[in-house]
């Protein structure tokens, strides 16, 4: 079949100008912000002279020096390389636990919401169930006397998934009967390729955004779990082991306290600031669903 | 009574308006008319100062001698709704929903009249009574929801005519509605204006309503003025071309008709689909043989979106039967249906919708071939047939105009060469310009291919065009069926004659049990003597053989 | 779905939610530790004799103990702790100190979240806007012990600046009557209520915005409204339906959530039952706190829905 359509004209209409994705101005700073963190986390504890290990006999509940530019622990360790320690575990537990738990989010949401019957009654009802446990419980009896980190981001995962996927259901559902969806079952697509390919694609705003803003909410949840002794347990540190560390001091020491205080602070300023720029490029309907 | 003069109106460096200059006076009708971004709905906030603070504004408008340009949001807010007002296009949203109808009609009346709570409502189920509403004071307790489209509609203007405004602006009063409750909506505004003798500045796309309300016009294009004058010249001599496209529009020209070729592709028996609580689809039978057009017609809620969908999905149907080239639907394998897919696609009304924004037109145009195991090869010379660019493939939805779109969409439909194509009001989100070049290539395609369509449209006009044969669908059932030159030329049934000559017709009547479904908005009916009445309410009409009017008391039918 | 399939699922959920937890928490949790620091040791029989009494000896088969903890369950008994008192009575208890503190945290931060989100969305990209959204991102980014000791920290000088005695850093009350109880309630209950109005203040600030740009506010205008009246009875009555649904369901999920506040102000609430209750290994407590949590969580539900209909009658959103 040759391509003869002499009669049909050029479109009259102009095209619309590509829509520019640039980040806001806090979002820019928010993204300048993480990548300093990030690379701190990386760098620094190789450029700090002193180990996680190493106590300085010569200096117990040293106020900042040029030998300790953090100052040092009742029991002699240098703050400044357990806080980049701390940070460093503090960032791996957020992003490793926010990729897992958006994407079981992203999976279970997509399908419960497309293929709805049964699947969808059986993933809510598990999704119900574990909203209704209360997750700070389970993790703290599990992880008590656990000291493997990896368990510990298995268990906030576990938890941290379901707000996330109702919100992917929603939409999900209302993208079923979205036209592209359904040319796409007209012109003969399986449905988990459907899922896969046209859902959840679609979704990827709402999805990254929600990721940013469970980094926050993970490195949160394992600092109050620290706080009780839960959470990342010696030798390992994270911030919120140091901050529960340095709580009782923090008044006559407050080196002790506010270091990994004020990091976990700028952390989460620095991924919510993204997590909301990206936000705010949502799909009104996305939004208007949730 | 209003006097603009030289308007321009920008959001930020987009001009939407510029040096527009017009008046209307007391008791006149002035209709503005132009496609989606001619600037007509800026004008009509600017008028009633409801820009957005991006938007900046040079020129100036007069209402009543007032300078209202210059006007602060004190005086602005005194003068909404009492000297001017204004009637919002989708009904839907133009409510808040939390709140009653009667209420929210009673809050505008107390916002600029010192009268009682009691009073106010009084008020506000006379005004609903005034619009035509049923039932006015249960009507007045009700949601909006729970209205239908064109209720709504006169509900708003019920609420912008409450304190008799100088200036009333209607803009798309009838967008979103069907022929014969556009037509009432136009009767019950026109009635209004005339009971309060206000200046009605009409704002439309659509040239019918303008010819049907109006007494002069003002043809606008990109936020410039391209004609104006009474509507008698503009439509009798129209000057510019951008306004002899609308009128060609309009106007419909038969197909000249053929022997029915023999084969048929798709067939219908008796096919129902029932919701809860709604027959949706409550009887259809028609067949469509090879390279035949058949358009579909009926107002929203007839039941043509879930007739299309029912045979779309290639399932066994709740009762009746689908035939597709011959294979009972019902009677399919999960890969003979597969199979059957690439005969049957379909072409939806809103390509921004239809094509996943994620893809690329070329990842778009190959699914079709890759899910059906085909080379997607193709793709360059499926984008030449519609007359795109083969560059275009790399470009995403969102890079490309409505029209680009919707060959995009047409593009990926033909690329398994299907028998059929079901097109869902394919050209009715694109502006009168773009309509004319898709139905253009339609009509090629079916040429060339020997296709046959499945076309669903509410601009009669453009069915008259292009269909071999019509069927009108009312409330899930087909109200008449035959050639597109017989329906159009000697309707059988009542609604296709109040369809054919945009009759008003109301739309809150409740919905029908037993007998004839469209008796309580019949005229036929209304005038019938009580002995053939009883036949309408008792027995249900039916269509036999493959054209005819499901009506007692048509023409063709013994009495 | 019909009220009698909910009620029946939600009785399900809150059977194998507690039942999880209790399986969990006996599989996990070493009751037989309270009694190892003991001088003299106890001699084993009769540490099985007492850990049996109250269903906790891990000696005995689990599938016997699940079964005895279940059928108390069935009759309203929530079992024992390790040292013999009723799991019930006690968590009856603490639920009215925890209910004090929620209740007054979760008032406190609704009506700021609410006000300020609000205000923020009709000011959009103006200095309150920003100004609010600054420093809701600092309080969402301090974990609530940094906020509880910055509160005690801050208290604490401002006594003995001033030598005032307003303010109390710990317990529930003191020498008793209402005022003392209000000074003990004002910090933890700000240490729930700010990070709350954080919350809530975005939710709101999002919703308002939605509806701020919808046809209904433009008519609202149109009619001659003013703007307070618009913002009011159009918008803000509008946006408060999803809202109160998020508020809802944060009172239910507060019930237990409010650990680290209960514990840093030394309350004895649900929170910090939780907490001792994993330290001292009382299974049937952790189940118990479980159920009490998949009850609220679930009541909330409920009283969520209700909310809708009473908010929204046109429902049509």
């Amino acid at each position: 079949m040759s391509a003869t359509l002499p009669t049909v004209s050029t479109p009259a209409e102009a095209p619309p100008e590509p829509r520019p994705r640039m980040f806001s101005a806090t979002g820019i700073a928010g993204l300048a912000l993480l990548s300093f963190l990030g690379a701190l986390a990386v760098l620094g504890p190789i450029l700090v002279p002193w180990t996680a290990a190493d106590r300085d006999f010569e200096a117990f509940l040293q106020p900042p020096s040029a030998n300790h530019p953090f100052g040092t622990t009742a029991s002699g360790g240098d703050i400044l390389v357990l806080t980049l320690l701390g940070l460093r575990r503090s960032l791996l537990i957020g992003l490793v636990v926010a990729v897992a738990a958006t994407t079981i989010a992203a999976l279970v949401g997509a399908f419960a919401g497309y293929f709805l019957g049964w699947v969808d009654r059986t993933l809510m009802w598990v999704t119900d169930l574990l909203l209704v446990i209360p997750a700070f419980l389970v993790v703290a009896v599990v992880s008590s006397g656990q000291d493997d980190w990896i368990a510990l981001v298995v268990l906030l995962t576990a938890f941290m998934w379901m707000v996330t996927a109702k919100a992917v259901r929603g939409s999900t559902i209302v993208m079923r009967d979205r036209e592209y969806v359904k040319a796409a079952r007209f012109m003969g697509v399986p449905s988990h390729r459907i899922v896969l390919r046209h859902v959840v694609p679609n979704l990827a705003s709402l999805l990254v955004a929600d990721a940013t803003v469970n980094v926050g909410a993970a490195i949160l949840a394992e600092t109050s779990l620290s706080y009780f002794g839960f959470g990342v347990v010696p030798p390992e540190v994270s911030l919120g082991s140091l901050i529960a560390d340095g709580a009782p001091t923090a008044l006559y020491a407050p080196w002790t306290f506010w270091w990994a205080t004020g990091l976990l602070i700028a952390l989460i300023v620095a991924v919510n600031l993204v997590g909301d720029d990206l936000r705010d490029r949502f799909d009104p309907a996305l939004r208007a669903s949730r | 009574m209003i006097d603009v003069t030289d308007l321009s109106v920008s959001f930020g460096t987009t001009p939407a308006v510029q040096g527009l200059s017009f008046s209307v006076a007391r008791g006149e009708v002035l209709g503005l008319i132009g496609e989606s971004g001619s600037g007509k709905s800026a004008t009509a906030l600017a008028v009633m100062g409801l820009l957005p603070p991006t938007a900046s504004t040079t020129g100036s408008i007069r209402l009543d001698g007032e300078e209202l340009t210059t006007a602060g949001e004190k005086r602005l807010t005194a003068l909404r709704g009492r000297a001017m007002a204004i009637v919002f296009q989708d009904p839907l949203q133009a409510f808040t929903p939390v709140h009653r109808v009667g209420a929210q009609i009673a809050e505008a009346i107390r916002a600029h009249q010192r009268v009682p709570r009691k009073v106010a409502a009084r008020r506000a189920v006379e005004l609903l009574d005034l619009v035509g509403i049923r039932d006015p004071h249960q009507r007045a307790r009700s949601y909006p929801h729970e209205f239908s489209g064109g209720m709504r509609q006169r509900a708003l203007i019920a609420m912008a005519v409450a304190n008799r405004p100088d200036l009333l602006i209607a803009d798309e009063p009838t967008t979103a509605l069907d022929v014969t409750v556009q037509a009432h909506i136009l009767d019950v505004l026109k009635t209004a204006q005339r009971e309060t003798g206000a200046a009605l500045l009409l704002i439309t796309h659509d040239l019918s309503v303008v010819a049907r309300a109006a007494d002069r016009v003002h043809v606008l294009r990109g936020g410039l003025t391209v004609e104006t004058g009474t509507v008698e010249e503009v439509l009798r001599a129209p000057r510019e071309t951008y306004t002899k496209t609308l009128i060609a529009a309009m106007e419909a020209g038969d197909r000249p008709a053929a022997a029915r070729p023999v084969r048929t592709v798709l067939e219908v028996r008796d096919l129902v689909r029932h919701h809860p609580g709604v027959r949706a689809v409550d009887g259809v039978s028609f067949d469509l043989r090879s390279g035949e057009t058949l358009g579909l017609v009926g107002e929203s809620g007839s039941g043509k979106t879930t007739l299309l969908m029912e045979i779309m999905a290639l399932a066994r149907p709740q009762r009746g039967r689908i035939t597709v080239l011959g294979r009972d639907t019902a009677q399919l394998s999960r890969r003979d249906r597969r199979r059957v897919r690439r005969d049957l696609q379909i072409v939806f009304q809103d390509p921004s919708a239809s094509l996943d924004p994620r893809m690329t037109v070329g990842a778009i145009v190959a699914e079709p071939l890759l899910t059906h195991g085909r080379s997607p090869g193709r793709v360059p010379e499926l984008l030449a047939q519609v007359g795109l660019p083969a560059a275009y493939a790399a470009r995403h939805p969102v890079h490309l105009s409505g029209g680009q779109r919707q060959r995009v969409a047409i593009a990926r439909a033909i690329a398994l060469d299907p028998a059929v194509l079901v097109l869902d009001e394919p050209v009715s989100a694109l502006d009168p310009t773009i309509r004319a070049e898709i139905v253009g290539l339609l009509e090629n395609l079916r040429a060339e291919r020997g296709l046959s369509y499945l076309f669903v449209a509410h601009d009669l006009p453009l069915i008259r065009r292009i269909a071999d044969r019509v069927a009108v669908m009312y409330r899930g059932r087909i109200a008449e069926i035959g050639p597109a030159h017989q329906v159009f030329t000697a309707p059988g049934h009542p609604y296709t004659r109040a369809l054919l000559r945009a009759s008003a017709l109301r739309d809150d009547d409740p919905p029908i049990a037993t007998g004839c479904r469209f008796r309580p908005r019949c005229p036929l009916y209304a005038e019938l003597p009580a002995a053939p009445r009883s036949r309408c309410v008792t027995e249900e009409p039916e269509i036999s053989g493959d054209s005819g009017a499901a009506c007692h008391h048509h023409p063709g039918e013994a009495p | 779905m019909g009220i009698m399939v909910r009620l029946v699922n939600y009785a399900a959920l809150i059977v194998v939610a507690s039942s999880l937890a209790w399986l969990l928490a006996a599989v996990t949790l070493d009751p037989r530790a309270n009694y190892a620091g003991r001088t003299p040791a106890p001699p084993v029989a009769v540490v099985d004799a007492a850990l049996s009494e109250v269903n906790l000896n891990d000696h005995d088969p689990l599938l016997d103990r699940y079964l005895t903890w279940v059928s108390g369950l069935a009759r309203g008994d929530f079992g024992r702790t390790w040292d013999g008192l009723s799991v019930g009575a006690d968590l009856a208890d603490r639920a009215g100190v925890t209910l004090r503190l929620v209740t007054a945290g979760l008032v406190v931060g609704a009506l700021l979240g609410l006000t300020v989100g609000t205000l923020a969305a009709v000011h959009h990209r103006r200095w309150f806007d920003r100004l609010s959204g600054g420093l809701v991102f600092m309080l969402l980014a301090v974990p609530t012990v940094v906020l509880a000791n910055v509160l005690i920290l801050g208290t604490v000088w401002f006594n003995d600046a001033t030598g005032a005695r307003f303010l109390m850093v710990s317990g529930e009350t003191g020498a008793g009557g209402p005022f003392d109880r209000l000074r003990h309630l004002v910090l933890p209950a700000l240490t729930l209520a700010l990070p709350l109005a954080a919350v809530f203040s975005r939710y709101q600030r999002n919703a308002m915005l939605d509806v701020l740009n919808a046809d209904y506010v433009r008519t609202a205008r149109a009619k001659g409204l003013p703007r307070r009246t618009v913002i009011v009875r159009h918008a803000l009555r509008t946006a408060l339906i999803p809202t109160t649904t998020y508020l809802t369901f944060t009172f239910g999920a507060l019930l237990v959530g409010s650990t680290v506040t209960e514990t840093v102000f030394g309350w004895h609430g649900l929170g910090q039952r939780l907490i001792t209750a994993i330290q001292t290994s009382d299974v049937n407590t952790v189940a118990g706190i479980t159920a009490v949590a998949a009850v609220a969580l679930l009541l909330s539900a409920v009283a969520a829905d209700a909310l809708q209909r009473v908010l929204n009658p046109g429902r049509a959103r």
